[in-house]
């Protein structure tokens, strides 16, 4: 969808005493202005909030995946990234030229500018010219979804424990109960008439375990690995949940048999 | 991996260095395998009070998270929903969530794997195929084989002394959907399948209340 210039939200018209054009460092083009640190275009999110030069917040829009940015601020100062700032050596200023270039250093705070909410409507309201370059009439695209910020989280899910949910001894067969039984005598000497098998769960790296819980309510097995680091092989246990009946006691016993092989990545 | 094979070849050439110091002796055949990729990687696409958010989780072959990148909170306004119409939820999912997470990405599972709800929009992720899982308690096979194919892109597997699975693939293609089979019976070898896909949940909802407390 896009409408006129002329029947565009004041808040959104292309001012160019105003306009200041950011050109990317991208090989053939007219105005090839270089960067301390060139960033790909697709890292500048299309819609930003920018600090000018006073301290004062604006609004700026830029066009994705295009060769250039076009940011609406009066005097804009820094361009920081997500993770690092990135400080342009020169720009173009049009339409105004009394402010010297070490004044048009940007600054695009996308944290700022999530999403579209209630205090800003504003925002999903992004001007984006037309591909093809429609010099005489310019028309504009009115909406344009803003593409939001990845971020990496791998240290964060590290922290989740696994969950692992238990079989019941219905659900396993009569010879597998009485092999975990046994093994219940072998590594704990409990008398398999005195025992009672709890649940049973598959696929265990039970040599990687740094913390466990078993939560017999839900039959659930929460634990928490090491890291792998340069471990090239685990094995993966059947783990038994066996009660010791004259105890009161729950153990946990890995099957010495029943057990695989996985060869880490 | 290197594989040498004790076959030879027959009118096999000669070294040209002759290095074996033998030059009438063949060289063995030298069958070079691509080494088995048994990442397992995980998409979810979660929505909490109208807010989208979408993460990435790759594991090894015990289920350990190898990376894990996850999107900010993408809220749609109601100009935003009139104009997207029907196709705003495939455009969140394909494009704003999906798209963008796929672009950061550095490992290289051989499939996807994500919940059974989001079948609608399967697709493919950083170039690779995707599937959609969900437990089923009561799985049977097709005789002598080990899945059942019940739709043109579902099917229900069974995995070793694990639950059924039914399976919904990206692809109408049966070679690959075979493919995905194998790699899926693989992988239920040695971890549970779907337990990662609730740690991603779990990480996301707990992103997402972080987010609020700023």
């Amino acid at each position: 969808m896009s409408y006129s210039r002329s029947h565009r939200p004041a808040a959104e018209r292309l001012d160019a005493s105003r306009t200041v054009r950011i050109i990317s460092v991208k090989p053939g083009l007219p105005q090839h202005i270089p960067c301390v640190h060139p960033i790909p275009i697709e890292d500048v999110p299309a819609r930003v909030s920018v600090r000018s030069s006073r301290g004062e917040p604006g609004h700026a829009c830029g066009r994705e995946r295009a060769t250039e940015i076009v940011f609406l601020a009066p005097r804009i100062k820094n361009v920081e990234l997500p993770h690092e700032p990135v400080v342009f050596e020169q720009t173009t200023l049009q339409g105004a030229s009394a402010v010297g270039p070490a004044a048009w250093r940007f600054s695009v705070v996308t944290a700022q500018s999530p999403c579209a909410t209630a205090e800003t409507p504003t925002l999903a309201l992004v001007p984006r010219r037309r591909s093809g370059g429609q010099s005489k009439r310019q028309r504009y695209d009115t909406f344009t979804r803003p593409m939001p910020a990845v971020l990496d989280g791998t240290d964060r899910i590290s922290l989740i424990p696994h969950r692992r949910k238990g079989l019941t001894p219905r659900q396993i067969g009569d010879g597998e109960i009485a092999g975990h039984l046994n093994e219940a005598r072998a590594a704990k000497g409990i008398i398999p008439e005195n025992a009672r098998l709890v649940a049973v769960f598959r696929r265990t790296p039970v040599e990687l375990v740094s913390h466990m819980r078993f939560d017999e309510s839900r039959k659930l097995l929460l634990f928490k690995l090491i890291p792998c680091g340069d471990l090239r092989c685990t094995r993966v246990y059947d783990l038994a949940a066996v009660r010791d009946l004259s105890t009161g006691k729950l153990h946990l016993i890995p099957h010495r048999t029943r057990y695989r092989t996985v060869s880490l990545s | 991996m290197v594989h040498l094979s004790h076959t030879q070849v027959k009118d096999d050439l000669h070294p040209a260095d002759s290095s074996t110091g033998c030059p009438s002796m063949p060289t063995p055949e030298r069958e070079v395998k691509p080494p088995l990729r048994r990442e397992v990687g995980y998409f979810c696409h979660f929505v909490l009070e109208g807010k989208h958010m979408g993460g990435i989780l790759v594991t090894n072959e015990i289920g350990v998270p190898l990376e894990f990148k996850y999107t900010e909170p993408v809220a749609m306004n109601r100009l935003q929903k009139t104009l997207y119409g029907a196709v705003l939820d495939r455009y969140l999912h394909e494009t704003v969530i999906r798209d963008s997470l796929a672009r950061e990405l550095h490992s290289d599972p051989k499939y996807f794997i994500t919940g059974f709800e989001e079948k609608e929009y399967l697709g493919t992720l950083a170039g690779r195929e995707m599937i959609a899982l969900q437990e089923v308690r009561s799985a049977s096979s097709e005789p002598g084989g080990s899945f059942a194919r019940t739709r043109d892109r579902e099917a229900v597997i069974l995995t070793d002394e694990g639950p059924g699975l039914r399976a919904a693939f990206s692809t109408s293609d049966e070679a690959v959907q075979q493919d995905m089979i194998d790699w899926l019976q693989g992988a239920a070898r040695t971890m549970d399948l779907l337990e990662p896909l609730d740690r991603v949940k779990v990480a996301l909802k707990m992103l997402i209340g972080d987010e609020r407390k700023r």
